[in-house]
Parts: C-alpha cells; sequence; structure tokens
C-alpha cells in the first residue's frame, strides 16, 4: 500500500475519533434537547406525596409553590415552608425527620428536577400563572401522583400549539377555539421565536 | 475539484474585485461633489492597498492550503458523516440528574428567578456616582446609574459597568498576608498592633495615606485613627492630579476647592486640555450636563458651543465644536491672553501681558458677549493657568452660575505638596510608618520611583488593598480588603450631597472592608463595642448628617430611606461641636465642611450633644490680588532636550490602571483611537511620515533616561510636533489579565511634570489590534451632519435626501422603500430605537453595558486582530475634514491635494452600530434554516439553537453588525486567564447561552423587553385590543440607553405615543445606509455641528446619483 495513502487513512481515523470524542463531550450536553423525557419519575430524596397534599389535603398549589406567580421560576418551597405545618404535624414520621434534620441543620434538600428545560429556552411561570394557566395544563394531574413525573412532553410543538390554541387569531387559522376561561382576556400568545429563545 | 485550484481561483477573483470596489470607490467619490470626506483611518485617507485588502478579507482569510495531499471535500463529508452517526448513537441516554436545592430559610426580599436592584454609589473611580445594582440571587451582576442621583443624574461610564466583574477578579486578594506569606485576621491584627503601638505616642512619624474620603463616616474613620496616633501625617492621594485647581482658588477666592461645575447651564464651554467628557473629574455627570445643552428639536432650537484646545484628540475634542490644535507648552501662553483679553474688556489690571492671537481674540469677543453663560476649564497642573482662569470665569461672571463654589466638588482633594512632604519626611527618616488605604501609588503616581523607596525605607509598612498590587508588594503587612460591592461607605463628592455605598453581597474571599480595619486598629468604639464601620457609619449620620438634614424626628425612617434611595441631600452647612478636642490638626486638603465635620467625629462615641450647631460655611472672597499671586507662579521647567514634547494621558476606559485586571476595558475599543488591548505611540500622521512609520511599526521613545518601545498609531488630530502616550498600561501585579499588557510610560517622566522626548523607528512590528478598520461599507457614507446655523434655517438640512430618492410616495411615511417583500404587520408593539448623533460622545459605556447584560464573551488581542471581537454593539468613529465642505467638488485625489493636511486637526463622528433590526432583513432572506426570523413586534430574532452557523447572514448584512463565535469562550489567549467558576457568577442568568459555530447578534434587548410583559402580566394589564400591546411607551429600557451617559438613545414602541416615536417624526431623523433600502428600526439623527462653518452648497442631487449607482 502506498504509504501516503496509509497516513491519510491513519489521519481520517484519528480525525473521526476526535469529532466522536468532541460530540459526545460534555461541551455539547448542555445543548442536547431533554424534551422527550416524558414519563420521567426520578427518585426524590424525601417521598413527598403531591397526592396526599394536593390531592387528599386540597392544599392550593401556590401555598408552597408561592414563586410561581411571581418569577419565571416555578420554585421549590423553601424548607420553612414544609415546616410550617411540621413543627407539629407527623413529627415522628421518618420523612418528616429528614426535613426537620435540614431544617436544624440548614442544609438544602437536593430535589431532582423533573421537569428540565434546555439552556436556550426561556419559561415563564409568572406570565402563565397570572393570566390563568392552572398548573395542570403543562403538569397534569400533579394532585393525583403520589410521585411526581413529567406529564408533557415539553417539547416545541407542544408549547406551541397550545400558544395557537389560545389566541383568538390563530385558534381561526388552525381551527380551534379558545378555551372559555381566556374569551375575554384578549390574550395573544405570541409564537415569535424571541418570545422563548431569548 | 481540487482544493487547491479553487484557492487560486479565488485569488484572482479576490484581486479584480479589489480593483473594482475601488473604481466603484472612486465613482463614488467623484459624484459626491460638496460631500464631507470621511475616513476612518489614515491608511484609507492615504489610500493605503492595505485597507482594500483587509476589506476583500472581510469574513477572514482564505485558509491557507497545502501542496493539495489533504483530505478532500467528499471524503471529509463521509467523515463527518460516520462521525455524526457514531454521536448520535451515544446521544440516546438519559440526561443526568439535576437537582433544585431551595432555600432553607428564604429571605424575605428575595424571589429566586426575579432581579433585586439596590441603590449604592460606584467606588471606581473619585468621581462618586449613583448606582442602581441588579443583584440576582444574592449575586450583583450589572451596574445601571441611579437616574435619581442628584450629582451623575443615572449616569455612568464604561468603567464604572465593568466594576462588576472586578468583583469575580480570581487574582484579588484571598487574604490577609504578614511579610508576604498568607496569614489570618487575628495573628494580622495582633502584630499590627504591635508595629503601630509605638506611634501611640509619636503619631508624628506616622502617615496614613488614603484616597479621597469625602464622606462624614469616611472622615470620621481617619479621625478616630487620628485620635488614637496623635499627630499621624493624613495624606490624600489620587492617581489623577487636579491639585492645582484648589491651589489657585485658595489665592483668587480664598477658597481651597474645586468649584462645581455645571455644564447644562453654559452656552459656551472653552476647555484648554480638560477631557470632561470622557476621564476629567466627573466625566459620567458632566456629559449628562453637557448633552442636555446639545440636545436640538423642533421645540428647543438653542445649542451650545464647545470649544477645545488641545493636543491631543481627546474625547472632549473629539466632540468639540471648534478645536485648537496646541502644544502643552503653549497653553499657558494662550489661557493668559485670553485672561489679558478678557481683562482688558472688564477694565481689570492683571499686570501681565501676553502675545495676541487671532483664534483667542475671538473666543474672547464669543465669551464677553455671553456673560454668565460660558464656562472655562483648564486640566493644567500650573497654578498661575488655573489662577487664570479663575479670573476669566470671575470676570464673565461665571461664579455662581455655571460654576459653583458653594457646592464645590470634593471627589479628589489630593495635595500635592502634602506628598512631596511625606516623601521628604520618610526619605529624612521623619516619618517611619506607612499605611496606604486602598492606593497604590507605586504604580499610578507620577512619582512611582520616589514612592517605592519610601515604602521600602519604612519600617513599618502596611497597606490595605484589594490586591497584591505593586504597593502591598513592597509593603510589610498586606490587609486584604473588600471590593466596593461588598463594602459600606459615604461619600460627599459635591457637597451637600452624600451618597451612600451599601454593600451587594458578603466578602466572597477572606478579606475585611478597609474601615473596620483601621477601626479596630484605633480602638474606636460604638456604644461600648469595638467599632465595626456598619454601626460607625450610622452613628456618623446621626449625629452629623441629620443635623445637616434638619434634624428628621424619626432617624431610623430617615436612615432607611438614604440606604434605600443611596443619597440624600442635606444643608451645605458646617458641624460644629463647641468643645472638641482641639489637639486634632485640621488636615491641609479639607475644605472648611469636612473640617468640621472631622472635629465632631473625633468626639465619637459621644452621643449627639444639644449644643451641636450649624453653621454657614463663609463665602468665597475673590481678589485680584490673589489672582496675581497665582499668575505669578512660575511655570514648570520643562525636562530633557527632545524634538517632541510628550504627553501622557488617561484612556477613557483604564484611565490610571487601576482596572488593569479588567477584560471587559481591554476589549472595549478607545473611542479616538479604536484599538484594543494595550498601549501604543500616537504619532500624528506628517510626524510618522516623516519617521518612515505607519500603524503597527514599532517606534523607541526616549525621555529621562529611559526608552520604551511602543507601537505606533496614527492619530489625526494630534498635535505635529507632540506625541501622546496612554497610561495605565505595562503592570506588573495587577492579575493575569492586566500584567505585561503595554509598557508603563511613566518611566520617561521620573520626576513627573513636563518633559520631550525623542522617537526613533525600530523596524520592528507589533500588530495593534483595531477593531474598526476591518468592517467595509463599500463606502456608502451612513452619517449625516449639518452645522447649526443650516439647520437652524432648515431643520430637514443635511438630511435631505430622504425626500427624493427611492422612496415610495404614495406612503404615509416616505421612509418605506420599494420593496419586492410583503410588508409585515405589526398590530401590537412595534420596537424602534433611535440614536443622537448630537448627544452621542462615544464614551463606550453602552458597549460595556451591552457586554455585560448579553454575557458577551472577550476574545482577546489575538482574536480581535483576526476581526473576531464578539461586540454586539460597537461604536463608529469617523473623521471628517475640519469645516465646510469644499464647494468645487474636490475628491478624494492624493496626486492633486496634501491628503494628510485633511487628518490634522478633523472633525469626528461617533455613530454606535448595532444590529438595525431591519424591516428588509438581507440576513432573513440568505438563513438556510429559518434560525434569523422576523418577529411580530419588529425584531430581527436569532434563534440560536438553530443557527448551524452558515455566516451567510453575516455576509450579507450591511451593517457588519453579526458576530460568529469561533470558539466555545474563554479561548486561546483568554484561556486559564479568569477563574471560569468565579467569572460564571457575574452572567445574566436571563440570557440565552451561545455555544460555538452559532452566529449571535443584539436583540433589542429582548429579555428586557419579555421582562417587562411578565410584569404586565403579573399586573394583570388587560390590552383591548387584543394585538399584544400591553407595555407602556417607554416602559422597557434597552441595555445600551439606561447606561448611556448623554442620553443618546431612545427605544421604545413605534406604534405608541413614545419619545422614540417622537425622534423619529423628527426632521433630523435618518436610516443609516438608507439606499440600501433595509428599512432599519434603528435610526439616527442627525448630527449639528455649532461651528462657525459657512453654509456648504446644496449636493442632494449628487447624493442621489451616488445612491442610485449603490444602489445598481
Amino acid at each position: 500500500m502506498n504509504p501516503r495513502t496509509l497516513t491519510l487513512r491513519t489521519l481520517r481515523l484519528l480525525l473521526a475519533l476526535g469529532l466522536l470524542a468532541a460530540l459526545s463531550g460534555c461541551e455539547y450536553t448542555d445543548v442536547t434537547v431533554p424534551t422527550y423525557q416524558k414519563g420521567y419519575k426520578p427518585v426524590q430524596p424525601i417521598s413527598f406525596s403531591h397526592k396526599l397534599h394536593a390531592g387528599d389535603l386540597q392544599m392550593e398549589c401556590q401555598y408552597c409553590h408561592f414563586g410561581a406567580a411571581e418569577s419565571r421560576n416555578g420554585s421549590i418551597p423553601p424548607v420553612n415552608v414544609c415546616m410550617n405545618c411540621h413543627k407539629t404535624v407527623k413529627t415522628d414520621s421518618p420523612q418528616i425527620k429528614k426535613i426537620a434534620d435540614a431544617y436544624e441543620k440548614g442544609t438544602s434538600i437536593p430535589w431532582v428536577k423533573v421537569h428540565n428545560l434546555p439552556d436556550f429556552v426561556s419559561f415563564n411561570h409568572s406570565r402563565h400563572v397570572s393570566r390563568g394557566v392552572a398548573c395542570q395544563t403543562c403538569h397534569g394531574p400533579v394532585q393525583e401522583m403520589p410521585e411526581v413525573y413529567q406529564f408533557s412532553s415539553l417539547a416545541m410543538g407542544w408549547c406551541v400549539n397550545c400558544h395557537r390554541q389560545y389566541s383568538e387569531k390563530d385558534s381561526a387559522q388552525f381551527g380551534q377555539t379558545p378555551p372559555e376561561q381566556f374569551k375575554d382576556m384578549h390574550l395573544k400568545p405570541s409564537t415569535d421565536c424571541a418570545a422563548c429563545h431569548h | 475539484m481540487d482544493r487547491n485550484r479553487d484557492h487560486k481561483n479565488d485569488n484572482r477573483e479576490a484581486s479584480h474585485k479589489t480593483a473594482q470596489s475601488l473604481a466603484i470607490s472612486n465613482a463614488l467619490s467623484a459624484t459626491r461633489k460638496g460631500a464631507k470626506r470621511r475616513f476612518v483611518s489614515v491608511e484609507e485617507l492615504t489610500r493605503n492597498p492595505s485597507v482594500d485588502v483587509l476589506r476583500e478579507q472581510e469574513l477572514g482569510q482564505v485558509p491557507v492550503v497545502g501542496d493539495g495531499s489533504e483530505l478532500q471535500r467528499r471524503d471529509f463529508m463521509k467523515v463527518i458523516g460516520a462521525t455524526f452517526a457514531a454521536a448520535s448513537a451515544t446521544a440516546c441516554a438519559r440526561l443526568p440528574e439535576r437537582y433544585a436545592r431551595p432555600y432553607v430559610q428564604k429571605p424575605e426580599e428575595l424571589t429566586p428567578g426575579r432581579a433585586n436592584w439596590y441603590a449604592t454609589a460606584c467606588r471606581t473611580c473619585s468621581a462618586g456616582c449613583g448606582l442602581l445594582v441588579k443583584s440576582r440571587d444574592g449575586r450583583p451582576i450589572k451596574v445601571e446609574g441611579n437616574a435619581e442621583h442628584p450629582v451623575s443624574k443615572g449616569g455612568v461610564c464604561a468603567s464604572g459597568q465593568a466594576g462588576v466583574l472586578d468583583l469575580y477578579d480570581g487574582d484579588r486578594l484571598r487574604g490577609p498576608t504578614v511579610g508576604g506569606a498568607p496569614s489570618k485576621w487575628d495573628p494580622l491584627d495582633v502584630e499590627v498592633a504591635k508595629q503601630l503601638a509605638a506611634y501611640a505616642t509619636n503619631g508624628k512619624a506616622l502617615a496614613i495615606v488614603t484616597p479621597t474620603a469625602s464622606g462624614p463616616a469616611s472622615r470620621a474613620v481617619i479621625a478616630a485613627f487620628q485620635k488614637k496616633f496623635p499627630g499621624v501625617q493624613h495624606v490624600v492621594y489620587e492617581a489623577e492630579t487636579i491639585g492645582a485647581i484648589t491651589a489657585a482658588h485658595a489665592l483668587t477666592h480664598s477658597k481651597k476647592a474645586v468649584p462645581g461645575l455645571h455644564f447644562e447651564r453654559a452656552e459656551y464651554v472653552v476647555s484648554f486640555g480638560a477631557d470632561y467628557l470622557g476621564t476629567w473629574l466627573q466625566p459620567a455627570a458632566f456629559t449628562k450636563q453637557w448633552s442636555s445643552t446639545r440636545a436640538v428639536s423642533l421645540d428647543k432650537k438653542t445649542m451650545s458651543r464647545t470649544v477645545q484646545i488641545e493636543t491631543r484628540l481627546s474625547l472632549t475634542g473629539s466632540n468639540a465644536d471648534e478645536r485648537l490644535r496646541i502644544l502643552p507648552s503653549e497653553q499657558r501662553g494662550l489661557v493668559l491672553a485670553l485672561a489679558v483679553k478678557i481683562a482688558a474688556a472688564t477694565g481689570a489690571d492683571l499686570g501681565v501681558t501676553a502675545a495676541s492671537n487671532d483664534k483667542i481674540d475671538k473666543i474672547a469677543k464669543d465669551l464677553l458677549a455671553i456673560k454668565g453663560k460660558s464656562l472655562v476649564v483648564s486640566d493644567s497642573d500650573d497654578v498661575a493657568v488655573q489662577g487664570a482662569v479663575a479670573f476669566i470665569n470671575e470676570q464673565l461672571g461665571n461664579y455662581g452660575k455655571t460654576l459653583d463654589l458653594y457646592s464645590h466638588l470634593q471627589s479628589n482633594l489630593a495635595d500635592a505638596a502634602a506628598i512631596d512632604k511625606l516623601l521628604a519626611d520618610v526619605k529624612s527618616g521623619a516619618v517611619t510608618g506607612l499605611v496606604l488605604v486602598g492606593v497604590n501609588p507605586a504604580y499610578d503616581s507620577p512619582t512611582p520611583g520616589a514612592w517605592a523607596q519610601a515604602i521600602k525605607k519604612a519600617e513599618v509598612s502596611i497597606a490595605l488593598s484589594q490586591r497584591a498590587d505593586e504597593t502591598a508588594k513592597l509593603c510589610k503587612i498586606v490587609a486584604a480588603s473588600n471590593h466596593a460591592l461588598e463594602s459600606w461607605g459615604d461619600l460627599e463628592t459635591v457637597a451637600g450631597t452624600l451618597t451612600l455605598q451599601q454593600p451587594l453581597v458578603n466578602p466572597i474571599f477572606d478579606t475585611r472592608q478597609a474601615e473596620d480595619s483601621l477601626l479596630l486598629w484605633a480602638g474606636a468604639q460604638v456604644a461600648g463595642k469595638p467599632a465595626t464601620f456598619l454601626p460607625f457609619l450610622r452613628e456618623t449620620w446621626q449625629q452629623q448628617v441629620a443635623i445637616r438634614a434638619g434634624k428628621p424626628a424619626d432617624f431610623q425612617k430617615f436612615w432607611d430611606k438614604s440606604v434605600h434611595d443611596g443619597y440624600v441631600v442635606v444643608g451645605r452647612e458646617n458641624v460644629v461641636i463647641p468643645g472638641g478636642p482641639a489637639e486634632v490638626a485640621p488636615p491641609q486638603d479639607a475644605s472648611p465642611v469636612a473640617i468640621a465635620a472631622e472635629a465632631s467625629a473625633v468626639a465619637l462615641p459621644v452621643a449627639a450633644t444639644p449644643e451641636m450647631k450649624l453653621e454657614a460655611p463663609p463665602p468665597p472672597l475673590y481678589t485680584l490680588e490673589g489672582v496675581k499671586k497665582a499668575l505669578a507662579t512660575p511655570a514648570a521647567k520643562v525636562e530633557g532636550a527632545g524634538k517632541f514634547e510628550l504627553v501622557l494621558f488617561p484612556t477613557v476606559a483604564l484611565r490610571y490602571g487601576q482596572q488593569a485586571n479588567n477584560p471587559f476595558l481591554h476589549e472595549m475599543p478607545d473611542p479616538i483611537t479604536k484599538s484594543t488591548w494595550g498601549n501604543y505611540a500616537c504619532l500624528s500622521p506628517k510626524t510618522a511620515t516623516a519617521l518612515g512609520v505607519g500603524s503597527s511599526d514599532v517606534v523607541a521613545v526616549k525621555a529621562g533616561g529611559a526608552t520604551v518601545e511602543l507601537p505606533v498609531v496614527l492619530s489625526p488630530g494630534l498635535h505635529d510636533g507632540a506625541i501622546a502616550l496612554p497610561l495605565g498600561f505595562g503592570r506588573t501585579a495587577v492579575g493575569k489579565i492586566g500584567d505585561g499588557l503595554g509598557k508603563d510610560v511613566r518611566v520617561l517622566v521620573p520626576g513627573g511634570g513636563a518633559a520631550r522626548a525623542d522617537v526613533t523607528k525600530t523596524g520592528a512590528v507589533d500588530p495593534v489590534a483595531f477593531s474598526q478598520v476591518h468592517h467595509s461599507y463599500e463606502h456608502r457614507d451612513s452619517v449625516r451632519e449639518t452645522s447649526f446655523a443650516e439647520w437652524s434655517e432648515d431643520p430637514k438640512a443635511g438630511n435631505e435626501t430622504l425626500e427624493e430618492s427611492m422612496h415610495d410616495p404614495g406612503k404615509r411615511d416616505k421612509r418605506i422603500t420599494r420593496s419586492i417583500w410583503n410588508r409585515h404587520e405589526y398590530p401590537g408593539h412595534k420596537w424602534g430605537m433611535a440614536i443622537d448623533l448630537n448627544k452621542c460622545t462615544g464614551c463606550g459605556a453602552c458597549v460595556v453595558s451591552c457586554n455585560i447584560e448579553n454575557n458577551i464573551p472577550v476574545v482577546g488581542k489575538s482574536e480581535v486582530l483576526l476581526r473576531r471581537e464578539m461586540h454586539w454593539m460597537r461604536i463608529d468613529r469617523y473623521f471628517s475634514e475640519r469645516g465646510p465642505a469644499p464647494a468645487d467638488g474636490q475628491d478624494w485625489d492624493s496626486t492633486k491635494d496634501d491628503l494628510l493636511a485633511l487628518a490634522d486637526n478633523p472633525e469626528v463622528v461617533h455613530m454606535p452600530m448595532l444590529c438595525q433590526q431591519c424591516d428588509n432583513a438581507p440576513c432573513e432572506t440568505v438563513c438556510p434554516v429559518l434560525a434569523t426570523v422576523h418577529s411580530s413586534e419588529g425584531l430581527n430574532t436569532q434563534a440560536y439553537n438553530r443557527c448551524i452557523g452558515t455566516r451567510y447572514c453575516a455576509n450579507n448584512c450591511p451593517y457588519k453588525v453579526r458576530r460568529f463565535n469561533w470558539f466555545n469562550y474563554p479561548h486561546g489567549e483568554m484561556e486559564g486567564k479568569q477563574e471560569k467558576d468565579l467569572v460564571a457568577l457575574a452572567l445574566n442568568p436571563d440570557i440565552t447561552k451561545r455555544s460555538r459555530g452559532v452566529m449571535e447578534k443584539c436583540s433589542f434587548c429582548v429579555q428586557r423587553i419579555q421582562e417587562v410583559k411578565a410584569l404586565a402580566a403579573r399586573e394583570g394589564r388587560i390590552d383591548p385590543n387584543a394585538n399584544g400591546q400591553i407595555c407602556k411607551p417607554d416602559e422597557v429600557k434597552t441595555a445600551c440607553q439606561q447606561s448611556c451617559p448623554a442620553e443618546a438613545i431612545t427605544f421604545g414602541d413605534m406604534n405608541a405615543a413614545s419619545q422614540v416615536k417622537k425622534q423619529y417624526d423628527d426632521p433630523r431623523n435618518y436610516s443609516a445606509l438608507v439606499e440600501v433600502g433595509t428599512q432599519p428600526a434603528v435610526t439616527y439623527m442627525t448630527k449639528v455641528r455649532n461651528s462657525d462653518r459657512v453654509r456648504a452648497p446644496k449636493h442632494e442631487k449628487h447624493e442621489h446619483a451616488a445612491a442610485k449607482k449603490a444602489e445598481g
């Protein structure tokens, strides 16, 4: 074999390996699209049941997730919110003890994120909550989930579909009718790229 | 096809195109008779072929191709295809678990995901501007001006904006050191107590050197220190020397102070060398004041005139209506000539004579015509010059109008005489101990060598410093002090206006606020406990400020409001406590207000006494005798006998080099030279031609027994008999970024003062990284300008072309060109911006503000040289010949004209350039993946995650505002210079992350638009028209707009009654490069110069023809 061809082949092999390493390397983990994680149900450090709190006890979602109406973040409640009740309620439960322990020591609880959006998308909870979009629209029947899982795909098409449906103009165009509750609010959810990608 | 052959073809094509574009440009300029000749560099002016080569290679050089044995394109595609397949196979794995860690106890005022804003004070220089700092989750991430602050009124300069990055600088001191070894605070305090013990009885042998401490509590700290060590010398040190103004006023007005300046009341400003818009005293505040006099509209038909008499083209000079080019040594004579002329006209006898000068006589005549409405300033170190300036202002009746000796400036109270005395005392052994608080005289003083010797000689040397800088390195004990955003403080930079500085964050490193250290060492107490600065500050305010503020009934409320607002305006009276300790001598630099404040402070911690009272400050007393005394001061000796007079100047970004480890400031192009990273020797084009050097050729500058080799920057406007060298570079102990960057030019003048130098060519080349020259508009002129006289007659002056060419006569808006595209409909908001070229000074604050807001990476010098700077916003600087355009239609012709003469003293236009958010956007039509599309609100949006990096869009952008991420930054030389984890804390979390291979550009701060929309939704605003218009017309402020100290930028909804709509409808409004038909959402306002220019001939027809040609 021609030595030059050999060198070329080696070069190609090296190049391929190098690119493979680069593409699968850490640089690209940030932009990997995690949209198809529907059904993702991670094990949480404390077995908190939304079914019990939001379902059986019928607590308001925003009693704990109060940041959702104020901020872009949905806000995992600070530990002291748990302790508002659990200073007295079920203090002997081993799960509650974990919370009480974290509260005493001042250490944060590492809840595993269920809903992950990529870094190139901005979602603002407060804009949706303040316009009356129910939490369940995106998060599903959380009040029935002992363990929370990802209900919706959170894919772009799923977002855009809703934005079109809720807009009077677009909904007509796409043969949909806006939900009754938004009829008088004259909302115009944007379908511009920059509505989310900014 | 063989890649190699492609390349050859490319080359041929390139050279052909070069000739073609030259022909076009010649044809263009030939038809533009009567238009001003504009140039971005001397090379362009003189038709240096290098310029056209650069233009042809605008998107980078053709890659070097070898002998044909390398990979061919198809092979490459095969390989890369296989790689993608392999990569996608591995990409199916689950994402790593991510965690959401909530607070244990959420701070009450903090909501995760929402920003908090706190008022504080800027301490990057001594000006003391009021700030609002944005804090996200406890991290300060963005500095903006506090619009309510009475002095700075919302202005912050580029240095102040960049200051937030200094907080996250890993090269700051991480803890105290004793004897050069890392230490802890307890052993350090023990050691300090031991070393200072001897001075408790012999305070005279100790000196404390501080920057200007103008606030009552800051002064009280020093007073407490003085109380513990009686007789200790307090020396105020600042890198900027303005002592001559104070000294002159002590003689002329018997008040040792710098008068407060009011450019906003001046119709005519004459400045002898003072760069008040760039670096002098309080540039951001002055810019704010000055720009208000430059606004012209149909409602306001007045405009100030600015005259600058200087050696090198400063930022102020570039904005002046008239500019005289003089040598530094000529300044004294000219100021005296003006004084003599004014004296003759007003009947005062100065007893001096001065050679008459036509231009000065003309200025004198103008000034005398508008008494009380002018302002004359000078940056001279010469007491005679400052005395003459004070005399001129007095005779013109400016005191009490444009100058204020009651609300005087206290931002810089340094006293050169006291510094000289201290250095002499250390040398003689009279002073053996030095406490240096936050100063770095071993680098930034005019005589760093003398300081270094003094510090080395001192038996006790204690530095309270943020860095192990040149001064701290020489000190035996270094008490690491906090960054300003980690510190409390107070300032009274203008008498009567107090600014309160509050910390935004706990100290990141093991540092301690300098005031805490001093109070501890002084053994000061508050309420019977050892004092730390916060209670001390509060107590001082309770005692001294409250009484000046009219004794508010509820001090807590007063204090809370002061902290909240960041400032408080109080009476200018002095606080007097009868029976205050008499043994404490008032410091030499102090103003009456300050002296009294200190006297009372020493009484701490005694509670406020009922006898405490206020006393009106003595009125300034003007005497002609004082002026004569000042004028009798001999002129400073000029050192050396070189051919050129040497000018050492602070740059707009780096000033005196304190922030030399800040990459934003290094990469911010200098407003005048447009160079980045490192310093250079400014030579006038004629001088350089005589020496046979061009830009980037290295010259050796010899003076004071030292030689400094620097690359040349051809500097139009610089006097041919002078060379100018930027200060602030060549640091040795600032950090990884600033160390060794550029050269320290102070070595040329070891004794400080004026000097002459020789310049010789070395033959070496050291490329200067310019930011502007590599973008080409293909000789299209994007600037419109006119004179005030013309504009007064016709508000469309200079902007006539809009009426005629290429516009659709049927349209309501004449600016809408004929187009093959369907027009966009904007039923809701339509965002637009207008930039007033008349107000813009080119200071660069917007550039740095944009960088910080949008997480724009710093690329480093080698990348800038490859034209890969990432700035979304830049300021184009154009030179043009001074005076009227040639009526006879002179063309650029090097055979007929002395083209270099055009660069002797050119006029300048600063034109901020950012994505123009075109309606007919050329970038949108060429993107193959629809990554850049038009939004329903007129934004030209860029979806980064969709971009595949073809760069077609950048290629097709006539404004050259798109930036490509060649790498994941930091890259190359920037790698490892900053601590990634630390710098990441300064990032704005509201911005999309961009990785390499992606095109990015200005988004009109869409994240701020979205933030306001979210606010509107939270407030439950209902949009009755269902068109999405829920923001108020002027509610959204872009980062550049907010930071602009000149208020040159307006932004808002063009579909509403907004400020920007008003600007859009003004006859001065125009679109840049209107002839290309892009219909930008960013518009500009014609520059109006208030010069004596005669009316230029009308030239619409030529413009028309030229534009047509360009279109065809």
